[in-house]
């Protein structure tokens, strides 16, 4: 049903799939991809027959090799490329999405691979996914929100540790450090991933949109005032 | 105190002479040689001598210092040493750290930022707990609660700090300012410092070795501009 060359977009029984789609470069994340994704998480979030985001890679190899470094130096000029960036705030809407999005990784999880996992709710990986943010040792820095959404979820000294060395993370530590909710075997990573999507989307949407604002909002404001939010987002489903 | 400037890796020796160490800090944060900072030596004679100096503020040249920066410590880190760790990036420890705040078991409370920093690193609960009990935390207690990220040798945090050091230094620096505004700014904002701070590096040498270097699968040559 898509049209896209970057992606593939199927929804299958309530829940979205978006599949990254470019194996023979490990899904690296390029323009055409930001503009696919884009589109993608307009259909999901408009879709009501949709109920939750499946994000996976295509291919043997990864989730996501990271940015496609052969397109960087293209942008115009930093005038230019700040203002594409805020164009169309491709992460806040990913961040933002008002249904539960689950990313379901396998081998590598790169740069931009990790920081799109990081921007979804749930996270499920193989035993063969393994995580790094290498932008620091090329002299650039992670740019998808990797340096907010990381240490929100594994805390500051890890997010600075595995951002300033771009070390490699393996499943294991990264279920230790809370990055990874469930691992799962291989072959099964795609089906446990669906049926753990659907199982959570299965409970009234209202209510799942509700909760997660009122967590990711909540967690930028004093108590007091995400104690007023609550009660204000917990009346409308009254 | 002493220091090693020939080096990326900056190394500073605690010792009970708190003003030589702000003077250091302060020093460290113009040298543009420096990409990381290792911190070590005898905590707890630093620490007691910031209880005793009152003007002069390690803790705080510490926390603005624009290099991530390495805490190793081994042995005791009490009160003001631990609130000295606190300040620090990334904390390890060796077997026979010794981890309290015991302030208010003394009638006094952490003033070098002990009970902003210990709760936003262990989380309320913990924090509240330590600065009321005064109870004293082993390497493994203190990696449990998150006080420390790891336990190991002090071969471990050269390495670290070697890694570290490897990488882009403005890059560096930049990930340190964004991460560290993650934990006081709403995720829209520091998506925005975050943004800025990356297009900023479009104009750096660094980031064009940085392409070069990858592209010609070598080793980047890094000069810090």
């Amino acid at each position: 049903m898509s049209a896209f060359e970057t992606l593939r977009y199927e929804k299958r029984d309530g829940i979205a799939v978006v599949t990254l789609c470019r194996p023979e470069a490990i899904n690296a994340f390029n323009v055409r991809m930001r503009d696919e994704l884009s589109e993608a998480l307009g259909a999901v979030r408009d879709d009501a027959e949709v109920r939750g985001l499946l994000i996976a890679g295509d291919g043997e190899r990864g989730f996501c090799a990271g940015a496609d470094l052969t397109e960087f130096g293209t942008a115009p000029s930093q005038a230019v490329a700040r203002y594409v960036r805020w164009a169309r705030d491709l992460w806040s809407a990913l961040a933002e999405l008002p249904k539960p999005t689950m990313a379901a990784v396998h081998g590598y999880c790169f740069g931009s691979g990790l920081e799109i996992a990081a921007l979804c709710d749930l996270r499920v990986a193989s035993q063969d996914a393994v995580f790094a943010l290498p932008e620091a040792s090329l002299g650039l820095i992670p740019a998808a929100g990797g340096t907010q959404s990381l240490p929100r979820i594994v805390g500051l000294p890890r997010a600075m540790e595995l951002a300033l060395t771009g070390r490699r993370m393996t499943s294991g530590e990264a279920v230790r450090a809370g990055f990874v909710d469930w691992l799962v075997p291989r072959e099964q990573l795609h089906v446990v991933a669906e049926a753990r999507l659907r199982d959570v989307a299965s409970a009234p949407a209202g209510a799942l949109a509700l909760a997660k604002r009122a967590v990711n909002e909540g967690a930028d404001l004093t108590l007091a005032d995400g104690l007023r939010l609550e009660r204000r987002l917990a009346a409308r489903l009254r | 105190m002493t220091t090693d400037n020939h080096d990326p890796i900056a190394r500073l020796t605690l010792d009970a002479d708190a003003v030589a160490l702000t003077a250091a800090l302060l020093a460290l944060d113009a040298d543009a040689g420096a990409r990381v900072l290792l911190l070590s030596g005898d905590w707890s004679a630093a620490g007691a001598s910031l209880r005793d100096a009152s003007d002069d503020d390690p803790v705080a040249a510490l926390a603005a210092l624009r290099i991530p920066v390495i805490a190793w410590v081994d042995g005791d880190c009490h009160d003001e040493a631990l609130e000295l760790a606190l300040a620090a990036d990334i904390r390890l420890a060796g077997e026979s750290a010794a981890f309290r705040m015991g302030h208010a078991r003394e009638g006094r409370i952490p003033s070098h930022g002990g009970t902003q920093r210990l709760t936003r690193a262990v989380g309320r609960g913990q924090a509240l707990r330590l600065l009321l009990t005064g109870e004293t935390l082993d390497a493994d207690e203190a990696f449990r609660t998150g006080l420390v990220h790891d336990i190991g040798v002090v071969e471990d945090a050269e390495e670290l700090a070697a890694a570290i050091a490897d990488a882009g230094p403005v890059a560096a620096q930049y990930v340190k300012e964004a991460i560290a505004a993650s934990a006081d700014l709403p995720l829209r904002d520091g998506m925005r410092l975050e943004a800025d701070l990356s297009i900023l590096l479009h104009s750096t040498a660094d980031r064009a070795e940085g392409l070069r270097a990858f592209a010609e699968k070598r080793k980047p040559r890094f000069e810090g501009r």
